[in-house]
């Protein structure tokens, strides 16, 4: 017990080290969060094991239960200080959570569609079902994903036209117009492309394509999946 | 330092113990609180703190865990819970396993288990499925806040004795008589506590309104995670019946392990359907219900188990925890229900108008609360016959119904456009209307066991009889039910999605089909020659017609189960054939190494699998999971050509079982500690002589309780059938033995066909290869993570084997001795009633009033009296509810007739749905109709969408 007490406050000592250091405070209490994180745990255990052999395995017990009272009281702390508004979210998370989007019934229904018709060529390519059945219903399955994906088309006209505006404006700040074209048609895909990381296949096709090599990549690539070569400087630019 | 640490914690550390569930609560109540805000504030700062508070919530039960072991560890006899598991003298890995031993400790167990479970989602959850987070967290605490009720307030493992702390503890009785008890539950928890993770997620899609394949994606993992230890802890509970208790079986259907197999099979159902919404976006309704029904199903299930309702040989002592469950139970169903009646306009794509929630609610619970008037008849001391009871609140309930649907709900709808554009379905020839087949067998069979489990609870209840529901009852209607589920099986995987031609039907049903008659005309043939005769007529359960269609059936069971194996493993393999067929065409094959194909076949085909695209990957990996279940099928059939028999030996002296000769030995006879060992050493042989193994069945006679010694069994296991050898008594002077052996045909195959379905499940399981990585990093990576999330579910299930191989077949500590078969079929019907053994048949039960009672009724046998006689007079003299069967007379013939009622409603209720499903598909406008038309304008029609279809379906996991 006594131990795991002045571990943690050589904790809190480095940890103070640590903020008198660092530049940004935002960043300090991240990485003392991940320093926490995963420095109680691998100490307790130090600890636990220590004690286990030094004495039994009850006071092992006792220390685990100690450390991992002090890691719920330190998970309730940045709980509650987060929730006070006093302590930074993760990097990326506001921004995420920012950009939520509400059940888009059209990318739902065109999913299925999809879906529909690539069960349709693996019952075909199994033999589970002839051509001619075959042919029949991927047509109408087809047909359907076409009118979906008018609809979806029609739909982000409007953003589509307004990104167009807004990437020309800041092009044309930059002095570059004319390439503008094509980089917009990606951008306003992309405003349709939400963020879910799961339904992202569904969803639009923007694809991407490389600088290099013109290969088609995903409209989320960073890389390009032939030659490697970045995807990401491009779209900063354009931005 | 031990002194030191006992002085420091000193008197209050019992104290400190329940202030740390109070603080649990306290802990998950404020995350509750936050999760709830974060959804409706929408905001990333609110959820993340109910992220923190939940992973407090989680570490916070770990405390309190290590603190009831810690009191395990130092002898803190204070506590009762500590005293009454544990004594000084116990090693200290059985200390650890009594953590879990007891109710007060199992609870603990479970919450534990859950918030490993809650950690191990709040962290995958990560920064995925945003929306529904904060719903899926505040669900999971308010499960947490349940069972944290349940400790603090009704089952406390921290509560300390009032007399002060003893000297000694308990300690784990050899011959503890509730002992199943300690060994089963945990080993199934892990899947019981799993479910709990999906029903999060239906809450978290039903409060949001994101009823879209969302959560379906995000939950059907965990499901099939749950899925998979409900599978594995079934089968344990049936090893260890079989290894353990002496009786030469492994299913008794006992309630608990009924409330064990429900979950399973509503887990079953769910995994099918879902499949169905994904693809059509149907069945919504339905597929919510499943979820709420698993997750019910195990709360239910721990009701059954903890309550003392049923009389099981499992049961707790009476606690007031039941009472605690039937809340909770009300309170889910209650606000499920509403749940999804606010959500009706979404779940069932209608346009959602305040006025039509407010119509399916209220509609709804007038359609629930109509069962009350009923049910207060039904349940309330008015003296009246039982019949007119049932049809007076058949008739009310009915009423009810009636006017809360055509009066409230249509007046309330009242110009409302009620007309759903949903997808229609191409053909009943299509793998879509054999998943609906396959969950109407399912829920079916659910339904079955769920009542009949619960019937001696409601005629109680009902007509103040008491009667009990025994093996011969399922054994007798759950062979058709399971067989038919069983066909549906092996049929629905030959029909492909959306729509299977004729000639590929008939192409694919040709050769299972032929197999399927040639086995059933060869096991006719042969059968009785080489010992597995295709038919075996055993006795009826009931008089009449009835009984007699049943009987027959049953006649029949081995013949039919061997011949639907074949048909489904030539369907499966059939599957497989073309699968690899078609890959060879395309040339997908070429990606596997071949060195995998030369080094046995297996791991080529493997990796082949594991390889496919995750839709694919699912598939087959299902394929796999159903020859498991062929294989376990099986296995159960084998149990139509067991052969009991019971012989005394002296020393040298030998007896022929079936193909084997048993040779006695002698008796050798071992201490240690705690007992004395007796053994009866056997040598097994076969027809020519040659020795296939020794066989040491045992009596262990324990210092603690010399009164009553344990029977241990000794088995020789081999993939045709296990030889399975009990010893009754043994006279230490003449070196005589009383012995019975069981030849159990294919058991292991049960054991093997688990195996084969959790190889199955983890391929289903696999996590999706990323492009980015490389192939073999994926390949290692996905493997790892799944192999070690498997062994840990795998070692949690297995502990308490371990924990208490020692104490084992206590609840057998004597042995039963039926003379022939007509005996066996007798004792098989009727329960022992000395009321310490709960539900023991006389078949089973080795106590001595049980002894008594078969004494006396081998001396009617002698006198001449009849079966029907014999059963009708213990009946008169102790009462129906000593019967294994309820007579099949009056209101009780609802037990079957109830069940029959719904299957056959539901039949009739799949049919009407996929007629108007059907119809619908006519009437619309882009579906096969004018399809045709379509695909003859198709060359004029492709136009620049069609590319990108095609690239779309290129991308898409196939």
């Amino acid at each position: 017990m006594a131990k795991t007490a002045s571990a943690a406050r050589t904790k809190a000592k480095s940890a103070k080290v640590l903020e008198r250091e660092a530049p940004s405070p935002e960043e300090t209490e991240r990485s003392l969060g991940r320093w926490v994180a995963r420095g109680l745990p691998i100490v307790t255990v130090a600890i636990a094991f220590v004690v286990g052999f030094a004495a039994s395995l009850g006071p092992a017990l006792l220390v685990l239960a100690a450390g991992a009272l002090l890691g719920t009281i330190s998970l309730l702390w940045a709980s509650v200080r987060t929730l006070g508004g006093d302590a930074p979210l993760p990097e990326d998370l506001e921004a995420l959570a920012a950009r939520r989007h509400g059940v888009d019934g059209l990318a739902e229904k065109k999913r299925r569609i999809l879906r529909a018709l690539k069960d349709l060529e693996h019952e075909h390519e199994v033999g589970k079902i002839e051509d001619a059945d075959y042919e029949e219903i991927a047509a109408s399955y087809r047909e359907q994903a076409k009118d979906v994906m008018r609809d979806m088309d029609a739909d982000i006209e409007p953003l589509r036209e307004r990104a167009e505006q807004i990437a020309t404006q800041h092009l044309k700040k930059l002095g570059l117009d004319k390439p503008a074209v094509v980089d917009t048609s990606n951008e306003a895909d992309e405003e349709d492309d939400h963020d879910d990381p799961v339904s992202k296949p569904e969803v639009a096709p923007a694809r991407r394509e490389c600088s290099e090599c013109t290969t088609s990549n995903e409209a989320d690539a960073t890389f390009c999946k032939k030659c490697g070569a970045s995807l990401v400087e491009k779209d900063d630019d354009a931005t | 330092m031990s002194s030191i640490l006992s002085s420091l914690l000193g008197a209050t550390f019992p104290l400190f113990g329940s202030t740390l569930l109070l603080a649990v609560m306290v802990v998950a109540g404020y995350t509750f609180a936050v999760a709830v805000a974060a959804g409706a504030n929408g905001k990333a700062r609110t959820l993340q703190a109910a992220r923190f508070g939940a992973y407090g919530t989680v570490v916070l039960v770990g405390v309190t865990v290590l603190c009831l072991a810690y009191a395990f560890v130092s002898h803190d006899f204070r506590i009762r819970y500590v005293a009454h598991y544990s004594d000084r003298s116990m090693a200290l890995g059985y200390l650890l396993t009594a953590l879990w031993g007891g109710q007060d400790g199992s609870l603990l167990w479970w919450l534990f288990l859950l918030s490993i479970y809650i950690g191990l989602c709040v962290r995958w959850l990560g920064k995925r499925h945003l929306e529904l987070q904060p719903y899926v967290i505040a669900t999971l605490m308010a499960v947490v806040l349940f069972f944290c009720v349940l400790m603090a307030f009704a089952a406390n493992p921290f509560s300390t004795s009032v007399a002060g702390a003893r000297a000694d503890g308990e300690g784990l009785n050899p011959l503890l008589q509730n002992f199943y008890m300690i060994i089963h539950p945990p080993s199934l928890y892990v899947g019981f506590v799993g479910c709990t993770i999906p029903f999060a997620f239906a809450v978290g899609a039903l409060i949001t309104g994101r009823l879209d394949h969302e959560w379906i994606v995000a939950s059907r993992k965990w499901m099939l995670f749950a899925w998979m230890f409900l599978g594995i802890g079934n089968t344990l509970g049936m090893l260890w019946a079989y290894e353990e208790l002496g009786w030469g079986g492994y299913w008794a259907w006992d309630p608990v392990e009924n409330a064990a197999f429900m979950p399973f099979i509503t887990a079953s159902a769910y995994i099918h359907s879902v499949m169905i919404q994904e693809r059509r976006g149907m069945l919504k309704v339905w597929n919510v219900f499943l979820i709420c029904l698993t997750f019910f199903m195990t709360i239910f299930g721990t009701f059954l188990t903890r309550s003392g309702a049923i009389a099981s040989v499992h049961s707790f002592a009476q606690s007031s925890i039941g009472t605690y469950f039937v809340y909770f139970l009300v309170l889910l169903a209650g606000f499920a229900l509403t749940l999804v009646l606010y959500r009706w306009p979404e779940l069932r794509d209608l346009p959602p108008t305040a006025r039509l929630r407010r119509a399916a609610i209220v509609t709804g619970w007038v359609v629930v609360l109509a069962f009350a008037p009923g049910l207060v008849l039904l349940l309330g001391k008015i003296a009246m016959p039982a019949t007119a009871k049932v049809g007076v609140f058949a008739l009310s309930t009915g009423l009810v119904v009636y006017v809360g649907i055509e009066v409230v709900f249509r007046r309330m709808t009242a110009g409302l456009v009620l007309k759903s554009r949903r997808p229609a379905f191409e053909s009943v020839f299509s793998r879509e209307f054999t998943f609906m087949l396959n969950n109407w067998g399912l829920l079916s069979f659910l339904l079955f066991v769920l009542v009949a489990t619960t019937f001696p609870m409601i005629t109680e209840a009902v007509s103040g009889e008491k009667v009990s529901v025994g093996p011969p009852y399922y054994n007798a209607w759950v062979q058709p039910i399971g067989l038919t589920i069983f066909s549906l099986m092996g049929i629905g995987t030959l029909f492909g999605w959306k729509k299977t031609s004729e000639g590929a039907l008939k192409r694919a049903f040709f050769w299972p089909t032929l197999l399927l008659v040639l086995t059933a005309a060869l096991h006719f043939a042969i059968g009785r020659r080489i010992g597995y005769p295709a038919v075996i007529w055993s006795d009826a359960v009931y008089g009449g017609a009835l009984g007699t269609a049943l009987r027959a059936f049953n006649a029949f069971t081995p013949v039919i189960g061997v011949s639907m194996c074949v048909f489904n493993t030539a369907i499966i393999v059939q599957e497989f054939v073309m699968l690899f067929r078609s890959r060879a065409k395309t040339g997908a094959g070429k990606g596997t190494p071949s060195i995998l194909w030369w080094i046995g076949g297996l791991p080529g085909f493997l990796y082949s699998i594991v390889t496919l695209a995750p839709a694919s990957r699912r598939r087959y990996g299902g394929y796999i999971v159903h020859f498991g279940i062929v294989c376990m099928f099986l296995g159960f059939t084998g149990k139509s050509w067991t052969i009991d028999k019971e012989a005394t030996l002296q020393q040298g002296q030998s007896v022929e079982v079936g193909d084997y000769k048993l040779q006695y030995v002698g008796p050798r006879m071992e201490l240690d500690n705690t007992k004395r060992m007796v053994f009866a050493d056997m040598n097994v042989l076969d027809k020519t002589g040659r020795i296939l193994g020794k066989l040491a069945p045992a009596k262990f006679i324990f210092k603690r309780m010399p009164e009553s010694p344990t029977t241990e069994v000794a088995m020789l296991h081999t993939l045709k059938d296990d030889v399975y050898v009990v010893v009754g008594t043994m006279n230490p002077q003449t070196k005589t033995a009383s012995l019975q052996f069981h030849i159990n045909p294919l058991v292991s195959l049960i054991w093997l066909g688990c195996i084969i379905l959790i190889g199955g499940s983890i391929i289903c399981m696999w996590p999706q290869l990323e492009p980015s990585e490389s192939r073999v990093w994926a390949f290692a990576k996905g493997g790892a993570s799944v192999a070690a999330s498997v062994c840990l579910g795998v070692i949690l299930a297995m502990t308490p084997a371990r924990a208490f191989a020692q104490g084992t077949s206590s609840l057998h500590a004597g042995t039963v001795h039926i003379e022939d078969d007509r005996e066996r079929a007798l004792f098989g019907g009727l329960r022992c009633t000395c009321g310490g053994c709960a539900r023991d048949l006389l078949s089973t039960c080795a106590c001595s009033y049980a002894d008594d009672a078969r004494d006396l009724i081998r001396k009617k046998i002698s006198a001449g009296m009849t079966h029907d006689q014999i059963i009708a007079e213990y009946a008169a003299k102790w009462g129906t509810e000593f019967l294994a069967v309820p007579p099949d007379r009056g209101a009780l013939r609802a037990i079957y007739a109830v069940p029959l009622a719904v299957i056959a409603a539901g039949a009739v209720g799949l049919v009407v749905v996929v007629r108007r499903w059907r119809r619908r598909g006519d009437g619309d406008d882009a579906t096969p109709g004018d399809a045709k038309k379509l695909a003859g304008g198709k060359s004029t029609g492709r136009d620049a969408y069609d590319t990108r279809i095609d690239d779309e379906l290129k991308d898409l996991d196939g």
